[in-house]
């Protein structure tokens, strides 16, 4: 092959693997806040690039919208094709407008429209289903959906609609079906071809029809009924358990979550399950012998939920590796508890390990005691042994669950002095201590799974309930160990200490540093030049610090150091006879003056011999 | 070894072959990017920080005054984590971050005889200023600077052949006249104090890799 020719498929090959878009196999997008579609237009417009390739243009997308405490608030317009889910009915909230125009097979699902929103429009379109939506607080004034007579097959089912001014306003082919009509201004203002049934209606000023439909409410049999929500007025649509429209919707749309059908938002196969968790859970032991405990708690008000499962354990976290874990059917509220744990033993006493020296801490290290609930680290900087356990400082005691499932449970022993010897010992407590949870449930055949779709997140957990009294092994130790600092390598110092840099201002002013280079030179390389060096490091920071305080003996002190670091310079850097000549020159220099100084001596005798004067 | 220096010897004279059109000006400046490994001079380095080299990177802007001579400033950075010792038992202890970052202004010679020539030899040294943080984990951190001195020494490689039509577009897009793959090594000494009276140097032996633009 060609030179070239293999140029132009290896270029070929490239572009196949890099300018193709990469996620145009998936078929979900998701949309969140902060990510790669932060709005659902976004994720739209990468639908339509994707579709451009002739092998994607009929690929089926689902745009799947994060829930998000934030409303999404940018207007989209769906294109044909496309699911576009919120992950969760109650927590995916939008307030911008829909516009669904000329396209077919669209499904908008799981969200809530709220206050801001201006309403969805649907023309020309086919195929539309709309179904577990809240629209409520739109304003007296505003239409939640508008469907013109060019639609057609447009499915309006499971959805919530309260406080609105018209809910639906249907020119075209529209099937109503599971859907709760609560205190409109009209509930349906009707000009087309609109099929109901299973619908709730109540509270509407002008329900906007003559015939409710098949199956709906109010009829004949039964009256007009409060569908009570968990709290409309704070904008939870979920039924309560004693909801008239719990399990009176269509039974063609089964519950998610069992196997009725509830009218609203919150019901039918695609309804997201909130499970709000039991509350006011009590515990206490009842003295009885074996020990027994006695729950109770706040009975839930959804209607989904079948029974309460109840996690007895040894430490707060209940669900995990519970002791007891049993269901209560619903209507119950109490539960007494047996089989409880006895009481504890005493423990083993733990073998503490030479406590390791850090800054201004120790840190300590013992064998786990079996059946140690709790330990005790003793310390004092004066000795005691297991008949004098100090009492200041105060014994720290260390739960067993923040040391973590180890073998050699390890401590850090902190705010100690440098340099202090401590004395230290550890003991280990065992205590039989039970906590419960309650959690609610839909399937109870299910297995357990709290903050799950089908059972609750779990209770608030009681103080835990202490069984017998607490058993305290013996004490391991006392040991000694010294805090130190913690030294880098290499043990480099932080500038600006010492006089002469004071002096200077700088550390690296290149007087500083020929006295650095003489230490290193002339005074480290022997016994007296090291012990002058150390007793300058000991005192040379305190004038340091003097003649920081009083710039203005700077440049007195640099002249006084002036001839130091003539000096330094000269022995650092001067040739070896140069130093032999000023060594020269400072003997013959100081016998020269020795002898002038000795005439003058001879001469002042002399002259005092021949009676002169002093 | 005699046919390999004849072979450095003919890549020093200028490459007729990669003639291009001869450019109205001369680059006066050259701007270097590069990264390697630091080889500290600290003896015991390997023992608190796990290996005895770390990475370094840095970048050099000088001035030439001749095609054979410049001035100019640089500066490259090297990082190490590990753990610290206890004065006491020398045991090491806690952790610690090691940094350097030397600056230095230089002067260098390169043996360039034409603008064609592919190997180009340089020499250089100057002033150092070694800006040194040593930060111990929950405990506090020690810095300063020292001053010291650096000789560098390396290779430049003219990649204009390579791709002269790219040459050609970066000279007219962004003024770079040459584009050299260099390689270097570099020494570094810049005693420091120690605690325990004494001085270390915080120097050591750099070999980098990187890219030189002229422009």
């Amino acid at each position: 092959m060609k030179l070239k020719n293999f140029a132009y498929l290896l270029a070929a090959a490239l572009y196949l693997t890099t300018a193709a878009p990469s996620p145009a196999l998936a078929d979900t997008i998701v949309v969140q806040r902060g990510g790669t579609y932060p709005t659902i237009q976004s994720a739209i417009e990468h639908v339509k690039t994707v579709r451009q390739q002739p092998l994607n243009a009929s690929l089926q997308f689902t745009i799947q919208v994060q829930a998000d405490p934030a409303a999404y608030a940018d207007a989209f317009t769906p294109v044909s094709n496309i699911d576009i889910v919120g992950t969760s009915t109650s927590g995916t909230f939008l307030t911008s407008a829909v516009t669904i125009s000329g396209v077919q097979s669209v499904t908008i699902r799981n969200f809530t429209f709220k206050s801001g929103f201006p309403g969805m429009a649907i023309s020309g379109s086919s195929n539309i289903e709309i179904t577990n939506n809240v629209f409520s607080n739109l304003g007296t004034n505003a239409t939640a959906i508008s469907v013109d007579s060019a639609s057609s097959s447009v499915s309006i089912i499971n959805d919530t609609f309260a406080s609105n001014g018209t809910a639906i306003n249907a020119r075209g082919s529209v099937t109503l079906d599971n859907d709760i009509f609560y205190r409109n201004s009209t509930a349906i203002n009707s000009g087309g071809a609109v099929t109901i049934s299973y619908s709730y209606f109540f509270g509407n000023a002008a329900n906007g029809i003559a015939d409710l439909g098949f199956h709906s409410f109010p009829n004949t049999t039964t009256p007009a009924a409060d569908p009570l929500f968990v709290s409309a007025d704070g904008g939870d649509f979920h039924l309560q358990s004693a909801s008239p429209a719990a399990g009176a919707g269509d039974p063609q749309y089964k519950n998610s979550f069992n196997s009725t059908s509830d009218i609203g938002a919150y019901g039918g196969p695609n309804s997201d399950i909130l499970l709000t968790p039991i509350t006011n859970l009590t515990s206490k032991l009842l003295g009885t012998t074996p020990e027994t405990m006695e729950l109770d708690w706040a009975a839930t008000s959804i209607a989904t939920v079948t029974g309460y499962r109840v996690y007895v354990n040894s430490n707060s976290n209940v669900a995990v590796s519970p002791l007891q874990s049993f269901i209560v059917p619903i209507g119950t509220t109490t539960r007494t508890v047996d089989n409880l744990p006895p009481a504890a033993t005493a423990p083993d006493p733990p073998v503490l390990a030479a406590p390791a020296p850090a800054n201004q801490a120790l840190q300590l290290s013992w064998s786990r005691s079996p059946g140690a609930t709790s330990y005790v680290i003793y310390f004092s900087t004066t000795s005691f042994d297991a008949n004098s356990l100090p009492t200041s400082p105060a014994p720290i005691p260390v739960d067993v669950s923040s040391l973590g499932d180890v073998l050699h449970p390890s401590y850090k022993l902190a705010n100690l002095v440098n340099g202090q010897t401590y004395f230290v010992a550890v003991k280990a407590v065992a205590q039989t201590t039970v906590f419960a949870g309650v959690t609610a449930v839909i399937d109870t055949t299910l297995p357990a799974n709290p903050g799950s779709n089908n059972e609750s997140a779990l209770s608030n957990i009681p103080p835990g309930l202490t069984i017998g009294a607490s058993q305290e092994s013996g004490i391991s130790g006392p040991l000694t160990g010294v805090p130190e600092p913690v030294v880098p390598y290499p043990n480099v110092k932080g500038e600006g200490c010492f006089i002469a840099t004071a002096a200077y201002g700088c550390y690296s002013a290149p007087q500083v540093q020929a006295l650095r280079d003489f230490r290193d030179r002339y005074l480290l390389t022997n016994a007296p030049g090291r012990a002058f060096v150390a007793w300058y490091y000991h005192y040379g920071p305190i004038g340091a610090h003097f003649i920081n305080l009083h710039p203005w003996l700077k440049p007195p002190v640099r002249l006084a150091l002036l001839p130091l670091v003539a000096g330094s310079l000269f022995l650092l850097h001067a040739p070896p006879a140069a130093k032999v000549a000023l060594l020269l020159f400072l003997i013959v220099a100081g016998l020269w003056r020795v002898k002038i100084g000795l005439e003058k001596k001879v001469q002042r005798k002399m002259m005092l011999r021949v009676g002169g004067v002093k | 070894m005699k046919k390999i220096l004849l072979a450095i010897v003919l890549m020093l004279i200028p490459q007729l072959v990669l003639a291009a059109d001869a450019r109205p000006d001369r680059p006066h400046w050259s701007l270097e990017l590069k990264g390697g490994a630091f080889f500290p001079n600290a003896s015991d380095w390997s023992k608190f920080y796990g290996s005895s080299y770390m990475g370094e990177y840095g970048g050099a802007l000088s001035y030439k005054f001749l095609r054979q001579f410049e001035a100019g400033i640089s500066g490259s950075f090297a990082s190490a984590s590990g753990s610290g010792f206890l004065q006491s038992s020398g045991q090491t202890s806690g952790n610690v971050t090691f940094q350097r970052a030397p600056v230095d202004v230089f002067v260098l010679a390169r043996g360039i005889f034409n603008e064609k020539q592919l190997l180009v030899p340089y020499l250089g040294g100057g002033y150092t200023r070694m800006f040194y943080r040593a930060e111990i984990q929950d405990q506090g951190t020690v810095q300063g600077s020292v001053n010291g001195f650096h000789g560098r020494s390396g290779v430049q490689i003219l990649m204009d052949g390579l791709d002269p039509s790219a040459s050609e577009s970066l000279y007219r897009d962004f003024g770079v006249h040459h584009t050299y793959f260099i390689m270097e090594g570099k020494y570094t000494r810049a005693m420091a104090d120690t605690v325990s009276a004494g001085s270390v140097n915080l120097g050591g032996i750099s070999a980098f890799g990187g890219f030189m633009f002229e422009f």
